[in-house]
């Protein structure tokens, strides 16, 4: 049927139009993407989310396909332009397979296809990560142990940046990133540390135009982004209010008609509503307000006459989260203030601009993220949000295979449930939670997906172990040769491996060499991070093989549960914005 | 999940079933790189398809719609069309000739051996399909020695080395013993088309290579409206 041939046509060609623009950008060697505006702003970036949120898709299937990336980017940090080039390759792959059929493909059996690819991605593809790569990995480490111990951290965030940032940026960007952690975890172990870095990394750094990379750092203490209104340097540790609403007099609106009824006195009487309330501060000896609004004149004159330190227009986000680790105290009344003890405040100088430093009792650092340009600054930026969603990524998905192997074997230590930092590292380690990067990954799942002797859908397996090749080859693109020497190399040492390993001899030397001498670390990649990459590509391949037919509708939808208006068909009602009405970008 | 009854009827393409299997991957390709560049300069990707290939198509700024494989690639099965493209119909002449082997033995034609060409070559036998219709010229000449005797001398080149088309008269010359009006006009249209693609291939101006594809092209509107003239 001629319908079904050109939805997956459809398909191919903007998957693979998607795919041409991000696969510039992967990998080390990988190059950036410009972008003008016709008001003379430019971007340059290499983030792969960011390239494709730039561009103008209006066709739903492209839009769909952003909304998943974006989700499973948001959920492990890592693998925008991974991912679309895993789903362009498995969808050529159907497509030629499709072509090498005299039949055609029909609705069902598309639907079928995706059926089966995603019970690959259930029970295969679970099945050899367990009980094949995982092994494999962890054997890997500890043959190298005495190189990883105790630089597993470092050596991920080498991994997760190199591949992000050029070369000399990546050094300073992996130092700070690593000091920034190291400094965070003194209170609390490995898995509390990065989860909360990762939950709270917009109030934990800042970020600094005009500067090069190389001027980032950690500052002790929580950085404002604004500087005080007035200020008086105060002596040791002070007492803070925190207030979200304006001294002044508030109006009391009903409805959309303020009915303003203004008495002779009334502002001599809110004025001297006001005084009591600041006088009540100074009764509370407090001597720093941080406010998230803008206080009126009467207010800052009162401060500089009493030595009172005031912050205006700070995030009010910021200063819940302020309240939330400094355990405020809240008063009673009036509502909406809390008290909070600091243990100092500062004015910082960075890059031009004077902003406020909190200092709080639970050593609470910030950091400091520069760069030249605005665009290289939201990279930067992204890739250290990525980072740290990646390590929770790894850290959760570590604990939740711990728990599981746990619940199956309930004579185990209990003790073991206790993490602490050393822990977690070395756990991992001994898991085989990690691999090197460059495509080891991409190999031993092609490799034992086509071994799979026991799997009960071998088409669909090398489907996927075919596609799951592209990725390797893209890194190695620059010299094709390289790409066919590792991929010759490392499957003969993996053969060895096999048979040694059913012998119980001695294990022979694994090597897996991109360029690196013995003596040198290779950069080290997630295993759960890579495998959660390949199941939400599967799930994506699954939407989009499950659309039957596009309807255009001119008047947008309401939100809600989607309707289906046949029940066999299995529809996706999309909405495409008019041709003229404008699309904003942001860059 | 019962696997399909299809799947175990599955047997290995053929080499030329590779050949156009690898042949609409590289233009897959080719469409979707150029997509990629055009998605990059800023243009839009619209929710619709082009009517003609089935492209996606792409705005820009200007709000023109702009489809990348109708403006920008040679179309696909334009080329295997003989109506729109000389070579194909040469190619297709050749195929052709190739089949009927046997009929000039059985027509009495005076050619019992290898006729020699004009250019002295003898006839490609072990050539198949359309890459020979460029290299061998036919024997179809001698075949029907009744309808076209003055045929031979039209297709002597000018003094080039190779011949770069072959006059195709082996299917015309079925239908030639009826129309010989008809059959000189596609004659002499072949010359001139033949002369015009060679000319094409030593021409150094971009005027001049314009004006002998535009030359090209009406050579081979007029061998259709030939052809659906002998069909009717």
């Amino acid at each position: 049927m001629q319908e079904e041939c050109v939805s997956l046509q459809v398909c191919v060609s903007v998957v693979g139009a998607l795919e041409c623009v991000v696969r510039r950008c992967l990998g080390p060697d990988g190059g950036s993407v410009l972008f003008t505006r016709d008001t003379g702003e430019t971007l340059i970036t290499r983030h792969g989310q960011r390239v494709l949120r730039t561009l103008h898709l209006q066709h739903p299937m492209a839009r769909m396909v952003l909304d998943c990336v974006c989700a499973h980017a948001k959920a492990t940090g890592d693998g925008t332009k991974s991912f679309l080039l895993l789903l362009a390759a498995l969808l050529r792959g159907i497509q030629d397979s499709h072509m090498q059929r005299k039949g055609s493909w029909s609705i069902p059996s598309l639907q079928n296809l995706a059926n089966r690819l995603l019970a690959v991605s259930r029970k295969e593809l679970e099945d050899v990560v367990t009980h094949k790569i995982t092994p494999y990995a962890s054997l890997y480490c500890s043959h190298h142990s005495y190189k990883l111990e105790g630089i597993i951290l470092d050596l991920s965030i080498s991994g997760y940046i190199s591949g992000r940032v050029g070369i000399s940026q990546a050094d300073v960007l992996k130092r700070v990133l690593c000091e920034f952690y190291h400094k965070v975890s003194q209170d609390q172990n490995a898995v509390e540390t990065i989860s909360f870095i990762h939950s709270h990394f917009s109030f934990l750094h800042t970020s600094v135009t005009g500067l090069p990379i190389g001027c980032s750092e950690v500052i002790e203490g929580l950085v404002v982004t604004c500087d005080w209104s007035v200020w008086t340097e105060p002596a040791g540790s002070v007492k803070a209010l925190i207030l979200y609403e304006s001294f002044g007099a508030s109006f009391v609106t009903v409805g959309e008609n303020i009915s303003v009824c203004i008495q002779k006195d009334y502002l001599h009487r809110t004025e001297s509503a006001m005084k009591q309330k600041l006088a009540s501060l100074l009764d509370l000896q407090v001597h720093v307000v941080l406010s998230s609004v803008k206080q009126p004149e009467s207010v800052l004159q009162w401060a500089r006459l009493n030595h009172v330190s005031l912050l205006e227009c700070v995030d009010s986000a910021q200063l819940d989260f302020l309240s939330n680790i400094s355990a405020a105290e809240t008063l009673s009344h009036p509502p909406l203030q809390h008290l909070v003890m600091l243990k100092y405040c500062r004015r910082v100088q960075l890059s031009g601009h004077r902003y406020a430093c909190l200092g709080t009792f639970l050593h609470m650092h910030t950091l400091v993220l520069c760069a030249p340009a605005p665009g290289f600054l939201d990279q930067i930026v992204c890739v250290s949000q990525g980072v740290f969603a990646m390590l929770q990524h790894l850290s959760q998905s570590f604990c939740q295979t711990l728990a599981s192997d746990q619940s199956q074997s309930p004579s185990s230590d209990q003790s073991q449930s206790v993490l602490s930092s050393q822990d977690l590292w070395g756990g991992i380690l001994r898991a085989g939670g990690v691999l090197p990067v460059g495509g080891m990954f991409e190999f031993l799942l092609h490799h034992f997906l086509l071994n799979e002797r026991n799997s009960c859908d071998p088409e669909s397996c090398r489907l996927l172990a075919e596609a799951l090749l592209c990725l390797p080859r893209t890194l190695y693109s620059h010299n094709h040769r390289r790409f066919l020497n590792i991929q010759t190399r490392f499957l003969d040492d993996l053969k060895q491996w096999d048979k040694t390993k059913e012998q119980r001899s001695e294990m022979p030397e694994l090597k897996f060499g991109f360029g690196f001498s013995e003596s040198s670390v290779p950069c080290l990649e997630s295993v759960s991070g890579k495998k959660q990459l390949v199941v939400s590509v599967l799930q994506c391949l699954h939407r989009l093989l499950c659309v039957g037919a596009i309807l255009n509708t001119r008047c947008p939808l309401r939100t809600g549960p989607q309707t289906h208006s046949e029940e066999d068909e299995d529809e996706e009602e999309e909405k495409p914005k008019h041709s003229n009405s404008t699309q904003s970008t942001d860059l | 999940m019962a696997l399909n009854a299809d799947d175990f009827e599955w047997e290995p393409p053929s080499e030329a079933e590779m050949k156009v299997i690898q042949a609409r991957r590289e233009r897959q390709d080719q469409i979707s790189k150029l997509m990629g560049d055009y998605l990059l300069k800023g243009y839009k990707m619209l929710g619709d398809c082009c009517e003609l290939c089935g492209t996606v198509l792409l705005q820009d700024k200007q709000k023109k719609n702009y489809c990348v494989a109708c403006q920008e690639l040679d179309s696909d099965i334009d080329k295997d069309n003989p109506a729109l493209n000389a070579q194909a119909a040469l190619s297709q002449v050749r195929e052709r000739q190739l089949a009927t082997q046997p009929l000039p033995e059985s027509n009495g034609a005076s050619s019992s051996e290898p006729p020699l060409s004009i250019t002295g070559q003898p006839r490609p036998e072990h050539c198949e399909g359309a890459a020979s219709g460029l290299r061998g010229p036919p024997p179809a000449i001698q075949s029907t020695p009744l309808s076209v005797p003055t045929a031979s001398s039209n297709f002597l080149p000018p003094a080039t080395p190779a011949p770069q088309t072959a006059p195709p008269l082996g299917p015309v010359g079925n239908t030639l013993l009826h129309h010989p009006a008809l059959s000189s006009a596609e004659e002499a249209v072949l010359h001139k088309l033949r002369w015009a693609t060679q000319e094409l291939q030593h021409s150094g101006s971009v005027e001049a290579s314009i004006q002998l594809c535009s030359l090209i092209r009406g050579c081979a509107e007029s061998l259709r409206s030939l052809k659906e003239l002998q069909l009717s």
